[in-house]
C-alpha cells in the first residue's frame, strides 16, 4: 500500500486519476449532472450547434449531446469496471488456487484455461453474444466468461514465485491453515501483479466493449453509449462529421487516462523498476506482453 | 525438431477436440430454441405446439446430446455445417468465401504491421532515448486510446470524402485494401514495434556487436547485424498476429463494408442463425490454433533454445 503512495509523485498519473475520478463522479450521479433528460426528442432542435441550453448541441433527433454523454458514462465506462472486476476475481480466484496447491488442482485449471486462450477474444465474445442475443448485459457476461483465463494465466505465475518462498514453506511448516497463508502471504504479495495486469486491461475492455456497441450489438437504442453515438453520427459524418467529436474525444480522454494511470501503477508498484534506462526497456517488454492477449 | 514438430503437433489435436466441444455445447445453452428460429425465418404465421414438435424431428434434435455431437464433428470435418436457420443456403457457401476474403485482408494487414513494427522498431533502437525514439513511442502511447472505428472514419472523412483519393467500402482492386489494412496495422504496429525495439537493444549489450565494433564495421552493418538476430521476434510477432487480426477484422469490417467474416458474423448474430455461429465459431478458433501451431514450429526452427523446453 506504501508504494501506492508513489503515484502521487508522478504529475500524470495525478492528473489521469483527477480525470477518471471525476468522470466516474459524473457518471455515478448522472440524474443530477445532466443537464436534460437524455432521451428527450425535441424534432425541432435536429443538429442545433453549441447553444447555452444544449453546450453541446443535438443529435439527429434533437436529444442533448451532452447529457447522452454523461449518461453514456455509465455503459461505457462504470459497466466496464464492473466487468473487469468480476473477471479478475474469477481470475484471482482460480490463478491462486493453481499457483499455490500446484498438482492435479494446477493441471485442470490451467488445461480449462488453455482452451478459453484458443479461441481469439473476438470470436468468443461474439459467440456469446450470438447465444445470448445481443445487449450490453450479455457482452459483459461474455467479457466475463472470456477473460478470466488470461487473468488466471498471470496471476498463477506471479503466485507461484511466492509460493515457493522459504517464509512460506515455513507458515506451512508451522501449522499455519492453506487460506489463512493465501490470505496473509500469497495476496498481498501477488497484489501488485494483480493490479497491473488488471489496469492494463482497462482499456483494450473500454474499447472492445464500445467497438460492439459500434456494431449495434451493445445496448439497445435509445439508451445513450458512446460507441453508439459514435455510430449514430457515422451515418452523417459526410454532412455533419462534427457530432463524431464529443463522443470520440469522450473515449479518446478516458482511455488515455486509463492508459497513463496503468502505465503509472506499474512503475509505482514494481520496486525493480527505478528510472534506469535498463528497467525502462525492461518493463516495456513486459507492458507489450500483457497487452498482446489482452485485444 | 522433427520430434518437436510431432510434438506439438499432437498438442494440437486435443485442443481442436475440446474447442469444437465447447463450441457444440455453447450453442446449445441458447436460451432460443433452435426450431423457433427456423420456424420465424420461414415466417410460418402460426409458431403451435406440434410445428415445433415436427421441426424438431426434422432438424435431429431430439437425438441424445453426444451422438449429436459426433454427427455434427463427422459434417464439419468434410465442411458441412449444415444450412443456415433463415436464408437456408448451406452454411458452408456463405462462410467459405467470406473466410478467404478475411484472410486476404488479414494478409496484407499482417504485412503491413510486420513492415511498420520492423521500420519504427530499428528507427526507435537506434535513435535510443533521443526526439524520434521519444516521439514514436509518444506517438504510438496515444494511438492505443483511439477506438479503430473511430480512426476508420476520420480516415475515410479524409481521404475518401475530402481528398476523394480512396474508395469508402467494398472490395475490388488493391485501392480497397489501402485504407482498411492501414487502420489494422496502426492499432497493431503501434503494440508491435515496442517488441522489436526491446530485442533490439537487449542485443546492443551482446558480446558480438563489440566484437563487431571492435573490428572496424561502419555502424549500419553493425545495425544490420542486430536486426537480423532480433528479426526473430519479428516472426513471433507475425504467427501472433495473423490469428489475433484474423478474430478482430469484425469493426474494421463493418465500417468498410468489407464482405467477409466480420460483416457474416453480426448479421448472423443479429439475425439468430445459430448454424452460422457455431460454424463461424469453430472455423476462427481451428484457424488460431492452426496458426499458433505454426508459428510455434517456425520459431523452434529458428531457436533450437525453444525446443528444449518441449521434449
Amino acid at each position: 500500500m506504501k508504494r501506492l503512495l508513489n503515484l502521487g509523485r508522478d504529475k500524470l498519473a495525478v492528473l489521469s486519476l483527477i480525470v477518471i475520478g471525476s468522470v466516474l463522479t459524473a457518471g455515478i450521479f448522472a440524474p443530477f449532472v445532466a443537464p436534460h433528460d437524455p432521451q428527450q426528442v425535441n424534432m425541432g432542435l435536429r443538429y442545433a450547434g453549441m447553444s447555452s441550453a444544449y453546450w453541446l448541441g443535438n443529435d439527429h433527433l434533437g436529444r442533448c449531446i451532452l447529457s447522452r454523454l454523461i449518461y453514456g458514462i455509465r455503459p461505457s465506462v462504470l459497466w466496464v469496471l464492473v466487468a473487469l472486476l468480476a473477471s479478475v476475481g474469477v481470475g484471482a480466484l482460480l490463478g491462486l488456487a493453481a499457483g499455490y496447491f500446484r498438482e492435479k488442482i494446477d493441471a485442470v485449471i490451467m488445461r480449462i484455461c488453455d482452451v478459453f486462450l484458443s479461441f481469439p477474444g473476438y470470436v468468443m465474445t461474439l459467440a456469446v453474444v450470438g447465444i445470448l442475443g445481443p445487449g450490453l448485459e450479455n457482452i459483459l457476461i461474455a467479457f466475463i466468461a472470456t477473460k478470466w483465463a488470461w487473468f488466471a494465466r498471470v496471476i498463477r505465475t506471479s503466485v507461484m514465485q511466492y509460493a515457493e518462498k522459504d517464509y512460506i514453506k515455513f507458515a506451512r511448516a508451522s501449522g499455519i491453515g492453506h487460506v489463512r497463508i493465501i490470505r496473509t502471504h500469497i495476496v498481498p504479495a501477488a497484489f501488485a501483479d494483480i493490479a497491473v495486469v488488471s489496469s492494463s486491461s482497462v482499456c483494450s475492455m473500454i474499447l472492445q466493449i464500445s467497438g460492439l456497441s459500434f456494431l449495434g450489438l451493445g445496448i439497445q437504442a435509445p439508451n445513450p453509449e458512446w460507441g453508439m453515438m459514435l455510430n449514430e453520427a457515422r451515418e452523417v459524418m459526410f454532412s455533419k462529421p462534427q457530432l463524431m467529436l464529443a463522443p470520440g474525444i469522450a473515449i479518446v480522454a478516458v482511455v488515455s487516462a486509463f492508459n497513463f494511470l496503468s502505465d503509472a501503477l506499474q512503475v509505482a508498484l514494481d520496486p525493480k523498476l527505478g528510472a534506469s534506462a535498463e528497467s525502462r526497456r525492461n518493463k516495456e517488454g513486459k507492458q507489450a506482453r500483457y497487452e498482446y492477449i489482452g485485444s | 525438431m522433427k520430434l518437436y514438430t510431432a510434438r506439438r503437433l499432437l498438442l494440437a489435436l486435443p485442443l481442436l477436440l475440446a474447442i469444437s466441444f465447447l463450441t457444440f455445447v455453447l450453442i446449445n445453452l441458447s436460451p432460443m430454441d433452435p426450431a423457433v428460429v427456423v420456424l420465424q425465418a420461414q415466417e410460418v404465421p402460426q409458431i403451435t405446439d406440434a410445428l415445433i414438435a415436427q421441426t424438431k424431428e426434422e432438424l435431429g434434435m431430439n437425438r441424445p446430446f453426444l451422438t449429436r455431437y459426433a454427427d455434427w464433428l463427422l459434417d464439419c470435418l468434410r465442411l458441412d455445417f449444415g444450412k443456415s436457420y433463415v436464408t437456408g443456403e448451406p452454411v458452408w457457401s456463405l462462410l467459405g468465401p467470406a473466410f478467404l476474403n478475411t484472410l486476404k485482408l488479414t494478409l496484407v494487414a499482417s504485412a503491413a504491421i510486420i513492415f511498420f513494427s520492423v521500420l519504427l522498431g530499428v528507427i526507435c533502437a537506434v535513435t535510443e532515448g533521443r526526439a524520434p525514439d521519444k516521439s514514436i513511442r509518444g506517438t504510438a502511447f496515444l494511438m492505443t486510446a483511439i477506438p479503430s472505428y473511430l480512426l476508420a472514419s476520420v480516415m475515410i472523412w479524409m481521404f475518401s470524402v475530402r481528398l476523394n483519393l480512396l474508395p469508402t467500402s467494398g472490395m475490388g482492386t488493391y485501392k480497397h485494401y489501402i485504407l482498411p489494412a492501414s487502420v489494422i496495422a496502426v492499432s497493431y504496429a503501434g503494440l508491435y514495434f515496442r517488441s522489436v525495439r526491446t530485442s533490439m537493444l537487449s542485443q546492443l549489450n551482446e558480446d558480438y556487436v563489440l566484437y563487431a565494433r571492435a573490428s572496424g564495421l561502419s555502424e549500419k552493418r553493425v545495425t544490420l547485424h542486430i536486426l537480423r538476430n532480433s528479426l526473430q521476434v519479428a516472426v513471433s510477432i507475425f504467427g501472433m498476429a495473423i490469428p489475433i487480426v484474423l478474430g478482430s477484422t469484425v469493426v474494421i469490417e463493418n465500417v468498410f463494408a468489407w464482405p467477409g467474416l466480420g460483416r457474416l458474423s453480426v448479421r448472423s448474430i443479429l439475425g439468430r442463425d445459430f448454424r452460422v455461429i457455431q460454424a463461424y465459431v469453430l472455423l476462427l478458433a481451428s484457424a488460431f490454433v492452426v496458426f499458433n501451431t505454426l508459428s510455434d514450429i517456425v520459431n523452434a526452427a529458428m531457436n533450437p533454445r525453444l525446443r528444449k523446453g518441449m521434449s
